[in-house]
């Protein structure tokens, strides 16, 4: 789905002075703002407007002087339209250092074309694209466009600073009829805001901010979203195409999210029967659901059809039915509707997925989401269930839609709902190798990995798993050996709700241990060595984000010639930090060499202070993942 | 039936799809309109190829081109039974894509594991374009046919790509029919130059066209009617003869200077002073020079040509020299033709000596090419001479020099000098200008626990000498104490961690672009108190035919250890013959590289 834009008919503004003037000269910026930047964004004006219940528009007036080429992408604009939308007006002009106007953007300048988002097979969205990109820096841009709807759903939030970006003057306003009052929150910044009734009785509210300073982040902090500030809006009243709804509150959203998709569970008789037969010998929901799961698997795939109404209505069960694909709305009706004929009540439910994406936010009831799964209560748990992948393991979010608020969507409206928080001992990693060290340094591996939970999906093992070619692929990007050979692979994979895969590799390692003289070196840490070390900050202004919980358990066995013997054994390493444990043995007992490593990570968030903790844990792990051993020749 | 019980492609059994068929039939009319017959089936073996091989999407010239009788089907067993679901319009998407082109996509329903997809369509065009065709694709193909019906009026050239032999070929009055059996997937390999050389397809080009009543008119090119055509061309050598507006500029520039090579290097900077290069790479200008000089922006065409016509008011024995970009893929000298080339750069000849130059690479000295532009031979545009001039560059070239001193707690405290030249040197130069130091010194420290106390950056704005950073640094965690024993690895840089061929077979030529030297030096001081128990041995590794070799060598002269590592690749060509040596090499140099120092107390 998308961001939607909206509003308009304003008024000009005397922006537009008569040619000749000279406008935006670079000698008007303040020095500070030219500080470490690419870009001083002179000005960014937004003017929301709801006309109607159903009727918004949305204007902008955006000036931007790029100081070098690291800036020009703000020399393009692009401003989505579609059936229901329309951009009533595009113009542009380009202007030199002295303010001295270079060019003005023509009809023929502006690039219309379809929206290509990478992955829809067909969208009615579209672009339109102008770039006014110029050789010499600095130069200024301006822009300035609305955007008409015919429709009211979501109002652009507008956010300030950026990284290596400063702002001079930034202006958001929103004007509303009193009985359409939208809902706002300012986050990041303090609520300047100015109230007013206009001379034509409509209501309005503004922020101005002046001189806002880059934006600087930190790594292994907090994402984008929490730290810019920002102006987030919504509507109250609102219509599109004909579907009037509410979001003042989650539950009223939701309702409105149930008025769309109403009769939509319009299955054909066979296929009810079909899944009554399949299901009514299995004696509890669980089993039942997973039946139906796995029939959705064998009978669909994802197609994404983004159309009509901004791509926020599932196609009716009976066309999936009959095409056997759809898009994560259409297939996660379909499965509601799959349910539902065998007396299972399964939920639509909104969510906000990708890797590593941040929550929505909870107290703001908006259209935050970008996919849709489908949740089944079952006393006191959930079943989630992940409708566009024909692979999935029955009830595994995985990283795509793990621990974070969806909203169900029932009968008495939409209700938050946090979804599955994978554990350390659920992310589990743990591997056992046997190497046969030879006189040479070359070796002989047999190695037997356990990837569990999140770890499943560990470089993309779960894509692999089926296609032995890709597997041989997965095999050679994800071993961490400097030089080895294949020869033999094997991939099992367990499909329960906590997914593991099982990988065993023969592996023939040349020259692993390095002869020199009548020293032999090992490095006994196989395949799992950290070598990653935060940068070490002066000072942290952010606190320490830490995304994901696992444990990583390494079992390795060296058999060494019998002429050897270790020149000295390291002692075991321990190390206990808030951020994790770490533990490290080496011993050596008639030619074997048995190292045992556990690494366990806690996700979670850590005050900005423990920074330096933070980077010495990694200090100290990537120095005991380091550690060799050094052999001596007994003859 | 059968096809929808097969489980496994057995020539193949990691296919995830396999094309039973794919058949082309291509017609031209005499009026010139061209009518494309596609008929393919796919069997589906895993749930893999799906997203891939179920939606076809086909670009379509607006106004010219158009589809018809699109016919598509799934079929799938069930309980023992063909169960055929035909695609209904629903199904096809026609889109406006841009105000050129328009799109068809079609998605075939009920697809899974098992299926078999059948699908038709016929394409008609107003515009005759040549019949290529793609025999090999990602997944394996039992059957590719193609056949084409050309009138008398026309003589096409046709050149078959990729290491596939045909398995049938026939020619029955108008008609000619290419086959192939049994196809295997292509597949990608690392390092390789442009998979299109490799994939084996068909090309065609019109070479003759014969109308009733008249003489045969001849299409083909010849090199020397391409030269000439190029230099009679008003935007190439139209631009080049006149473009009198130069004179005066170029006098200005090259005032006072009477050696013919120092004239050429102050014309060379002064264009890449002036003229920033849009990124765009053609061979003929869309803008006049003129033009091209007062936007202070252009081509690759546009520059390069600015500096031919400045060269050759200056006097200077300078030419345009066509070539193909490595993502272009390869010239096929024995067929002269436009669409081979892409782009161009400028040959100046002093006496036998001659200097490949280009003004789009910023931080590139005289002597050197950008990478794209290696790419085997250049064709200079010169009246009545056909000459094919090497695209070479000089040397990527890497220099690690580390001067540091070891205490007696494994910390390590000094200095170290990376300079670059060619390839290299322009590579960091962008990054740095992209970046910015802070940003650069972050990403150079990235992951490690290095503390660095001060930087120095030389010549990042002179690219004719070679680009050097220069840190003060202290590490911690580089040696390794036991006792009263340290192990130390001499380099604290520049080491390979894994072999980059990880494959132990190639079907492709490695392609490195430049040949390249990788050096590091150290000098590194010893504790007060330690001896040196156990040195590295001195090692040569050879490739063969002289394709490369590593050199290492550390020696002890008194408490100071002197190392040298050289790591040289003299070809930037490998084929996949040579490949297990190149290999092996990697392999034995890494094995090389991790080997320890070893220092022991005195008692």
């Amino acid at each position: 789905m998308r961001i939607i834009l909206l509003l308009s008919f304003v008024v000009k503004t005397t922006a537009f002075a008569i040619p000749g003037d000279m406008k935006y000269p670079v000698s008007e910026i303040p020095a500070e703002l030219k500080e470490n930047v690419n870009v001083v964004i002179r000005e960014d004006k937004m003017i929301c407007r709801i006309l109607a219940k159903n009727h918004s528009s949305y204007y902008v007036h955006y000036v931007v002087t790029i100081l070098n080429e690291n800036g020009n992408r703000y020399a393009t604009q692009s401003v989505g339209y579609d059936k229901l939308s329309k951009v009533v007006d595009f113009n542009g002009y380009a202007y030199d250092a002295n303010g001295k106007q270079l060019k003005k953007l023509r009809n023929s300048d502006v690039y219309d074309h379809a929206a290509f988002d990478g992955f829809s097979l067909y969208s009615d969205n579209r672009v339109k694209t102008a770039s006014l990109e110029q050789a010499n820096y600095p130069y200024t841009v301006e822009f300035e466009y609305e955007v008409e709807y015919k429709f009211l759903y979501s109002i652009p939030s507008s956010y300030f600073g950026a990284e290596k970006s400063s702002t001079q003057y930034a202006y958001y306003q929103l004007i509303f009829p009193k009985e359409l009052s939208p809902n706002y929150k300012v986050i990041n910044i303090p609520d300047n805001s100015k109230k007013e009734t206009l001379s034509d009785g409509n209501q309005s509210i503004t922020w101005i901010f002046e001189n806002i300073r880059p934006i600087n982040f930190e790594s292994n902090g907090p994402s984008h979203e929490e730290i810019v500030s920002q102006i987030m809006t919504a509507p109250s009243q609102f219509e599109y195409d004909g579907y009037a709804g509410d979001m003042s509150s989650w539950q009223n959203y939701g309702k409105w999210n149930m008025l769309l998709n109403k009769d939509h569970d319009d299955l054909p008789e066979a296929t009810k029967q079909k899944v009554i037969e399949l299901t009514k010998s299995l004696p509890t929901i669980e089993q039942k659901v997973k039946a139906i799961y796995n029939y959705l698997q064998s009978k669909t795939r994802y197609v994404s059809i983004q159309l009509g109404i901004g791509g926020l209505q599932p196609f009716p069960a009976s066309v999936v039915d009959q095409t056997g694909y759809g898009d994560c709305k259409a297939l996660s009706n379909y499965t509601v509707s799959l349910l539902k004929a065998v007396g299972i009540k399964g939920y639509y439910s909104v969510i906000k997925a990708g890797v590593d994406e941040t929550q929505i936010k909870k107290d703001f009831p908006s259209h935050q989401f970008n996919h849709v799964v489908v949740s089944v209560p079952n006393g006191k748990d959930t079943l989630w269930l992940e409708c566009t992948s024909q692979t999935n393991p029955f009830g595994y979010q995985g990283s795509f839609t793990e621990d974070r608020w969806a909203l169900m969507i029932t009968e008495e409206g939409g209700k938050l709902v946090k979804t599955i928080n994978y554990l350390p001992e659920q992310n589990l990693q743990s591997r056992t190798a046997e190497v046969s060290l030879d006189v040479t340094g070359n070796a002989k591996a047999k190695v037997v990995t356990t990837y569990r939970g999140i770890q499943y999906e560990s470089g993309g093992l779960n894509s692999v798993l089926h296609n032995s070619d890709d597997q041989k692929k997965w095999v050679e990007n994800n071993t961490d050996i400097p030089n080895f050979s294949i020869s033999s692979i094997s991939m099992t994979e367990n499909k329960d709700k906590i997914p593991s895969a099982l990988v065993r590799l023969d592996l023939t390692l040349s020259r692993y241990a390095t002869v020199s003289g009548k020293r032999i070196f090992v490095s006994p840490n196989l395949m799992n060595k950290i070598s990653y070390v935060p940068e070490k900050m002066a000072e942290r202004k952010t606190e320490v984000v830490r995304r994901r919980n696992y444990i990583d358990l390494d079992t390795i066995k060296f058999s060494v010639p019998e002429n050897l013997y270790p020149e000295f054994l390291p002692k075991p390493v321990k190390i206990n930090s808030k951020f994790g444990e770490y533990e490290a043995s080496f011993m050596f007992d008639a030619s074997k060499l048995i190292y045992i490593r556990r690494m366990k990570v806690w996700k979670g968030r850590f005050p900005k202070e423990t920074y330096n903790e933070f980077v010495d844990f990694y200090k100290n792990v990537t120095k005991a993942d380091n550690i060799k051993l050094v052999f001596l020749n007994k003859t | 039936m059968e096809e929808l019980k097969m489980s496994k492609y057995l020539p193949d059994t990691t296919a995830s799809a396999v094309i039973l068929f794919d058949k082309g039939e291509y017609n031209l009319t005499d009026q010139l309109t061209v009518e494309i017959k596609r008929h393919m089936r796919i069997k589906f073996l895993t749930k893999a190829a799906i997203d891939n091989w179920a939606s076809r999407t086909v670009n379509l010239s607006r106004n010219q081109e158009s589809i018809s009788k699109l016919k598509a089907s799934c079929y799938n067993l069930e309980n023992g039974s063909i169960v055929e679901t035909k695609i209904d319009e629903k199904s096809i998407f026609k889109t406006k894509y841009d105000r050129f082109t328009d799109q068809i996509k079609f998605t075939i329903p009920n697809v899974k594991e098992g299926s078999v997809v059948e699908f038709s369509y016929i394409l008609r065009s107003s515009d005759a374009f040549g019949p290529n065709w793609q025999f090999q694709h990602l997944i394996p193909t039992k059957y590719s046919e193609y056949k084409t019906y050309i009138p008398k009026t026309f003589t096409f050239r046709h050149e078959l790509k990729g290491f596939l032999p045909l398995s049938e070929h026939g020619t029955k009055g108008a008609s000619e029919t290419w086959i192939i059996n049994d196809i295997p997937a292509f597949k990608e390999e690392p390092f390789t130059l442009n998979v299109d050389d490799y994939i084996s397809r068909i090309e065609f080009t019109i070479t003759e066209l014969f109308i009733v009543g008249s003489p045969i008119i001849k299409l083909g090119k010849t090199w020397p009617k391409i030269i000439n055509e190029l230099l009679e061309d008003k935007d190439f050598g139209g631009q080049i003869r006149s473009s009198g507006f130069l004179k005066s500029v170029v006098s200005e520039v090259t005032a006072g200077i009477t050696d013919d090579e120092q004239k050429t290097k102050a014309i060379l900077e002064y264009v890449k002073s002036k003229v920033e290069w849009n990124k765009y790479v053609d061979f003929i200008p869309d803008h006049p020079l003129k033009k091209v000089l007062e936007d202070k922006k252009g081509s690759s065409s546009e520059i390069n040509l600015l500096i031919v016509t400045m060269l050759q008011k200056a006097g200077i024995n300078a030419h345009p020299v066509l070539l193909s970009t490595r993502k272009h893929g390869m010239i096929n000298p024995f067929w002269p033709r436009y669409s081979d080339f892409n782009d161009v750069i400028c040959v100046a000849k002093f006496g036998t000596k001659k200097l490949l130059l280009d003004g789009t690479d910023r931080g590139l000295p005289m002597n050197a090419l950008p990478e794209r532009c290696l790419n085997g031979d250049g064709l200079v545009i010169l009246k009545d001479e056909i000459e094919w001039i090497p695209l070479k560059s000089i040397r990527s070239r890497k220099v690690v020099s580390a001067d540091y001193k070891l205490n007696p707690d494994g910390e390590l405290v000094g200095k170290l000098t990376i300079s670059r030249e060619g390839i290299d040197a322009s590579d960091m130069r962008d990054s740095y200008k992209d970046l910015g130091k802070e940003k650069y010194l972050k990403d150079f420290v990235a992951g490690k626990s290095w503390e660095i106390s001060n930087s120095v950056f030389e010549n990042l704005e002179n690219p004719n000498q070679s680009v050097k950073e220069i840190h003060e640094v202290v590490i911690n965690d580089h040696s390794q104490v036991a006792g009263n024993i340290i192990y130390l690895n001499p380099y604290i840089s520049a080491r390979m961690e894994e072999n980059i061929f990880k494959s132990e077979k190639r079907l492709y030529p490695v392609d490195y672009s430049t040949p390249f030297d990788r050096i590091y030096m150290a000098k590194i001081q010893i504790p007060d108190g330690f001896a040196v128990e156990e040195l590295p041995k001195q090692s040569v590794i050879m490739l063969p035919a002289n394709g490369g070799k590593f050199v290492y060598n550390a020696t002890q002269m008194g408490n100071t250890i002197n190392f040298v590592s050289q790591f040289i690749i003299s070809k930037s060509m490998f084929t996949a013959e040579e490949y297990p040596f190149l290999r092996e090499f990697y392999t034995q140099v890494i094995a090389k590289q991790t080997e320890q120092i070893v220092l022991k107390k005195n008692q």
